[in-house]
């Protein structure tokens, strides 16, 4: 083949810069150890690099979580700790006060004890964090969850947690409110009525109360026993019906049925409905629902009354101020001995709820601790592999690297050699 | 053989060696002359032994490899201006100091901060910080890719020029080469210059030369077959701006007086190359930002809005809105040789995860081909073909009144009727004789496209007289349950009447009777009286039968659940007193066929029952393009009947135009993410507005005896439940019932004693049966109960109020990070890819480059093989010319030596 004088200059010109190049990109290479300079040297690989940086920048913020959720968990359980010890001083000092042969003075010494207690727990449970934000409020961290009114202690949080994600699908709450680890103690049952209003036959004037009213429990174990049907029947809030009595009875009398929350009727524990009917309008009837007395009036027409009966919760704080109320009051009457075994008996058994519900938070907080560890550990093994994953993508062989960049120099000195001699060939010379 | 003639050879042969030899020359001197092709002298012999002369001087070249050369060079050139482009944008998008994906990584980071510890203030500025960074980090990429635009722009005028003065010279060489050749000179040289000028204008753009009149003219042509040189004359590129997005320059040709556009046809060379950076780079890149960016912007800000700052307030937008007025606006363009006037267009961002990132042509031909190409990948939707909008709308409060009132004590004591026409869409319908709310609603379900209408009566029965204390009775006239009218006798003992007695005494006489009333309602409103209702709408009429002196009075209610005006009319002995229902608010539909309604006014005599006009005409809400045509939804279309309102909804985008009316070859471009990056900027610059908690506070009662677990999901809070700020309206509670099936009911706590049971949608939720984890929705959100709970359990929802340690909303903000928030995956997904799809563009266009220069260079060495001037080759032409001169020399020599030999003998 013909070859041109230019072209051969040309050739060489371009196969040096060729070598040059590829030098060049090798010494990028294995100077900054990275196989990928740009996406296009390798587009799949660089979208892949997006992608795992991504997951690489969460495992390390979930790290972060992890340790942030165990600092607060940690405060939280060694208050916790501080609590119960304190509540199990409360409920030895109750069992010392229901000695019978304590006098006044000692009972008095016992409740300052209780009342000195009372004001170092509540100050546990008003724990601020380093920001300021108090620990046991649920969402309303502002806000100092036990504040004195009238001498008792007012919850004023609600129930909210916080959630924080240690894991891409792992949420562990990192607080508990003051509702569920210390309003724990059981006390009355209380008992709302809604529903229709009465209204008076003779004046016509409406009043607000409704035909239903006045509900009783004649004793604490009535009362006790009652809650206990109530939860194994499954009522929920119970209505009591006024129904128009048939024909051809008198007008103004009424059938009064009970039923649950499912619209079933409540039987007794004969299973017969419990149920009354007559006129109710000059002499009150009542209603007896295993236990729970309940007042009928004349209605003005046939309706519904429901009954929402609720536990109210009391804190340790709260036992130990009624207690020691009691017991810094001087005994003079069997009444007030009675009132004081009484009260001494209830605080016992709600100082024991108190202490269970500490006991029972204490032992979750142990366990999201230890799904914490858990996750922290397996967040490591994630990093390292997406880690390892990653430098497989980026990072260049550095071995085959080299050998490739000797390579080249090698065919860059040869071609620089060749064309020395070449472009030293000329016919010229050799005319004269 | 005269020795004459041998000095006549000698001398020839001297001057064709010589001629030979100044070719010699020519060619060495030449050697590094770009676009030379060597030359060489033809000899042929003269007859009659009369020597050599020199035939011609030829170009060696060969015409089949230039024609591939200005092909390769075209190739090559666009293929390596593309690759240098696209490399700079690839570098853009992958570097960690301006990859959005970097910044992405920050920002969720620090949200994890916020979200970590909700109520310090340093963590939430962090966040605004970040925020404010990401928002650069958006703006400034997006500027980097405009000003690369704007490189093309100028790029384009440059290389527009060039090609022009090229043309122009090309042009010229046409007519001198055509000179020389006519006087019969050699134009090896000015050949020479045209193919080199012919080269460099291949560089710059995709040709296609044809040879005319033995290659004495070059005729060229671009794109497809539009003509740029044509013998002795030049057409001339000129750049104006696009048509109609003026940002991106267009170039046309001028022809004689008309000018054409090839932006779309050119190919090839550095020209080609910007068109296709430009087309499949630079936009797809600018879209694809811009899409992320509007996803962003619009998931984020509906979160955040959905959750409560530490002020109590609702979030506002975190960043700015997607669909602000303005933004809308710009997103469509209508073509400059549009013949209609657009009154009103805009483009409006409906779901983020059905957009794309591409720009759409949007072309009119009639009303029956409407045709929206989407440029990403050319997919054309027929837009017309698509389902035409339907327009179900409530019609508004009262926007259907039937107003009665009573029908005092007057004898006859029927009530009259009256006859309406309906006018449905401007056509009157036949007129029908209406007596009562019943019928009138009857007749309006029974038009075309209306349902749903429904009717109510009730009566207020009060100031009951016993004037001869000897009892009262009266007769209540209504309708039973399957419309036949009844009368029940109602008689009071007397003594006092109390309303609650004589609600007894009536429901007592209604359940005497063997007709079933159950549609009938007996109270006693806490206003006082007696009322029945009807909730089928009949009417009611109450006739006193009582001697002289006994009294009762009627008034009847309107359709709000009040009293009517005018107080109580009373009804004497023997006469009787109506009410006729009304229309309830509220829920009536009407559907898309419902262009107008109207009802012709009027009095029922006697009754005074009037149909309120002015307020009971329906209008369509369809052709309403102020700010986007209502009710198009995804996959629909509406164009109104005058042929000016067009409104369709595609891709997660809706698209209005309203025009004085569409000419046929009407063009609009739309693009709908073109702009989003640079549209972005942060809204809230305070950490104190940042909306991190739920604006509900679930609180599971102390009593719950079940593990049940409430939590709730805001879908929606501009809904009625978020209206008053601070506030939840109503408070709910849910109380579960029964045990199995396990039921719920919710409680509208808004007055804590007296509860009611809550109603969504019309319908009361009451012992709804529960199934676990299932969404139960309220008004603007969901609640879902998980885990058990039993019958009496109780979970109440209320406002947040302080819930300043709240993170519910932050988690879901930093939630979005994994979430399929737009089509093909999340931000950093879709950003991802956007790395992958540029960076194989490169990839590839380097791998052409490599190619296209192979094949260059193949051809360049082919054609310097033939036309390329070799040294040795010229070295040895020059010895063998040079001795054939000696050699000539030596016949004149020779022939002066015969003629001296010849003369020296004589």
């Amino acid at each position: 083949m013909r070859i041109s004088t230019q072209q051969q200059y040309f050739r060489s010109i371009d196969q040096m810069q060729n070598s040059q190049s590829k030098l060049s990109e090798l010494q990028n290479q294995i100077s900054t150890g990275k196989r990928i300079q740009t996406p296009s040297d390798d587009p799949v690989a660089a979208a892949q690099v997006v992608k795992l940086e991504r997951e690489l920048a969460q495992y390390e913020k979930f790290d972060d979580n992890i340790n942030v959720t165990e600092r607060r968990l940690e405060l939280e359980e060694t208050i916790l700790d501080d609590v119960n010890t304190a509540i199990n001083r409360m409920r030895e000092l109750t069992l010392n006060a229901s000695n019978g042969t304590l006098h006044d003075q000692d009972r008095k010494t016992i409740a300052n004890e209780l009342t000195q207690i009372t004001s170092y727990v509540a100050g546990l449970m008003n724990t601020q964090d380093s920001q300021g934000e108090y620990l046991f409020s649920g969402s309303q961290g502002g806000a100092k969850p036990y504040e004195l009114e009238n001498g008792r202690y007012q919850y004023q949080g609600d129930d909210g947690q916080r959630q924080m994600q240690v894991g891409s699908d792992l949420y562990i709450p990192s607080n508990d409110s003051g509702t569920y680890l210390f309003e724990a103690a059981s006390d009355r049952l209380e008992v709302e009525l809604t529903g229709q209003a009465v209204v008076d036959f003779n004046s016509g004037v409406s009043t607000v109360e409704p035909f239903a009213r006045n509900v009783a429990f004649s004793t604490a174990d009535v009362e006790s026993a009652f809650s206990k049907v109530a939860k194994s029947e499954g009522w929920g809030d119970l209505t009591i019906r006024a129904t128009a009595s048939l024909s051809p009875a008198p007008l103004g009398e009424f059938d009064y049925t009970v039923v649950d929350s499912g619209g079933q009727v409540v039987n007794d524990e004969l299973g017969n409905p419990i149920a009354i009917s007559g006129d109710f309008s000059t002499t009150p009837g009542g209603l007896n629902i295993y236990g729970m007395q309940v007042e009928i009036h004349q209605p003005a027409v046939a309706g519904d009354i429901r009954l929402t009966v609720s536990t109210e919760k009391k804190n340790a704080l709260d036992v130990a101020m009624d207690l020691a109320e009691v017991l810094s009051k001087p005994v003079e009457s069997q009444a007030e001995r009675d009132e004081l075994n009484e009260i001494v008996a209830t605080s016992l058994v709600q100082f024991t709820q108190a202490s269970d519900r500490n006991n029972e938070a204490i032992s979750t907080v142990g366990s999201r601790l230890r799904s914490l560890e858990q996750m922290s550990s397996s967040n490591l093994d994630f990093k390292l592999f997406t880690e390892s994953a990653l430098s497989t993508l980026v990072d260049a062989d550095l071995a085959s690297v080299i050998s490739e960049f000797k390579l080249e120099e090698a065919t860059l000195q040869a071609a620089q050699a060749t064309f020395g001699r070449v472009s030293s060939l000329s016919l010229f010379n050799h005319i004269n | 053989m005269s020795s004459f003639n041998l000095l006549n050879l000698g001398n020839q042969a001297i001057r064709t060696n010589q001629a030979a030899l100044s070719t010699v020359g020519q060619n060495i001197s030449n050697v590094n002359t770009p676009g030379y092709s060597r030359q060489i002298a033809n000899f042929s012999t003269l007859p009659d032994q009369s020597g050599v002369v020199v035939d011609s001087i030829d170009r060696i070249t060969n015409q089949f490899l230039t024609q591939q050369l200005w092909a390769d060079l075209s190739s090559y050139n666009q293929s390596s201006t593309f690759s240098e482009l696209s490399s700079q944008l690839d570098n853009l998008l992958a570097t960690k100091t301006s990859s959005v994906s970097t910044a992405l990584d920050s920002y969720f980071s620090a949200l994890q901060n916020v979200v970590d510890d909700p109520v310090s203030t340093p963590n939430r500025e962090l966040f605004v910080a970040e925020s404010d960074a990401l928002v650069k980090r958006f703006n400034s990429l997006d500027a980097h890719i405009q000003r690369q635009n704007n490189t093309v722009n100028e790029s384009l005028d440059d290389l527009a020029s060039k090609v022009n003065s090229l043309s122009t010279n090309i042009a010229e060489l046409n007519a001198n080469i055509q000179l020389q050749v006519a006087s019969n000179k050699p134009a090896n040289e000015l050949k020479d210059q045209r193919d080199e000028l012919t080269n460099q204008l291949s560089e710059l753009i995709g040709i296609t030369v044809l040879e005319q009149q033995n290659a004495d003219s070059y005729s060229i042509f671009v794109g497809n077959g539009e003509p740029l040189v044509t013998g002795i004359s030049a057409n001339q590129f000129e750049v104006v701006p696009g048509d109609p997005d003026i940002s991106q320059r267009s170039l046309s040709l001028k022809m004689a007086n008309s000018s054409v556009d090839v932006t779309n046809v050119l190919s090839g060379g550095k020209i080609g190359g910007l068109l296709e950076y430009r087309e499949n780079a630079l936009n797809t890149a600018r879209d694809e930002l811009g899409r992320i960016a509007i996803g962003f912007a619009e998931s984020m800000n509906t979160a955040h809005r959905a959750g409560i700052d530490l002020n109590n307030e609702l979030g506002g937008n975190l960043f700015s809105d997607v669909n602000s007025f303005a933004a809308q606006a710009d997103r469509i363009s209508a073509g400059f040789g549009n013949h209609s006037n657009v009154l009103a267009a805009s483009v409006e961002i409906q779901d983020t995860t059905k957009l794309q990132a591409s720009d759409y042509e949007l072309f009119y031909g009639s009303d029956s081909e409407i045709t929206l190409t989407r440029n990403s990948d050319g997919k054309k939707i027929e837009i017309n073909l698509l389902a035409d909008a339907v327009d179900n709308r409530s019609v508004p409060s009262n926007a259907l009144t039937w107003g009665g009132n009573v029908a005092p004590s007057v004898t006859p004591a029927a009530i009259v009727t009256q006859v309406v026409t309906p006018t449905l869409n401007g056509v009157a319908a036949p007129g029908v004789s209406v007596d009562s709310a019943q019928v009138m609603a009857a007749t309006l379900n029974g038009l075309v496209g209306v349902s749903g209408v429904t009717a109510e009566s009730a009566i207020n029965l009060s100031n009951i007289v016993d004037g001869g204390a000897d009892g009262v009775s009266f007769d209540v006239t209504v309708n039973d349950a399957t419309g036949n009218v009844q009368t029940v006798t109602v008689p009071l003992a007397a003594g006092v009447f109390s309303d609650g007695n004589i609600a007894s005494a009536i429901n007592a006489a209604l359940s005497a009777d063997p007709n079933d009333f159950s549609h009938l309602a007996v109270s006693t409103p806490t206003s006082g009286g007696v009322k029945i209702v009807d909730s089928t709408g009949g009417n009611i009429s109450v006739r006193n039968n009582g001697a002289a002196g006994d009294s009762i009075s009627i008034q009847n209610y309107s359709s709000n659940g009040n009293l009517v005006a005018g107080g109580p009319v009373a009804v004497s002995p023997g006469n009787t007193g109506s009410v006729v229902g009304y229309l309830k608010d509220n829920t009536a539909t009407v559907d898309s066929s419902v262009e107008s309604l109207s009802l012709s006014a009027g009095v029922l005599v006697g009754a005074t029952t009037v149909l309120v006009d002015g307020t009971n005409n329906v209008e369509s809400t369809r052709g309403d393009t102020v700010l986007g045509v209502e009710d198009v939804g995804e996959g629909e279309f509406y164009m109104d009947p005058g042929g000016n309102t067009l409104s369709f909804a595609i891709d997660g985008i809706k698209v209005s135009i309203e025009t004085t009316n569409f000419i046929k070859g009407d063009r609009f471009l739309i693009q709908p993410v073109r702009s989003g990056a640079d549209n972005l900027s942060l809204i809230v610059k305070d950490g104190r507005q940042l909306a991190l908690a739920s604006p509900v506070r679930v609180t599971a009662d102390t009593d719950n005896i079940g593990a049940g677990k409430a939590s709730v999901q805001i879908l929606d809070s501009i809904a009625s439940a978020f209206d008053a700020s601070g506030d939840l309206k109503p408070p709910v509670d849910i109380v579960f019932n029964n045990s199995d099936p396990l039921t719920y009911t919710a409680y509208d706590m808004t007055e804590p004693l007296n509860p009611i049971v809550l109603e969504v949608d019309n319908k009361p939720l009451l012992n709804q049966t529960y199934s676990a984890g299932s969404d139960i929705g309220l008004k603007g959100y969901n609640v879902v109960i998980t885990d058990q709970p039993k019958a009496g359990d109780r979970f109440s929802f209320t406002f947040n109020k302080d819930g300043v340690s709240d993170n519910r909303n932050a988690l879901v903000l930093s939630g979005l990070q994994q979430e399929s928030t737009l089509d093909g995956g999340s931000y950093q997904d879709l950003y991802g890819s956007l790395v992958e799809r540029v960076g194989t563009r490169t990839a590839t266009s380097i791998i052409t480059v490599d190619a296209n220069k192979a094949v260059l260079d193949s051809t360049v060495t082919a054609k310097s093989s033939v036309s390329g001037v070799n040294l040795d080759e010229e070295a040895a032409k020059l010895v063998q010319f040079q001795q054939a001169y000696q050699a000539s020399a030596q016949l004149i020599r020779t022939s002066q030596t015969l003629f001296d030999t010849l003369l020296s003998s004589i």
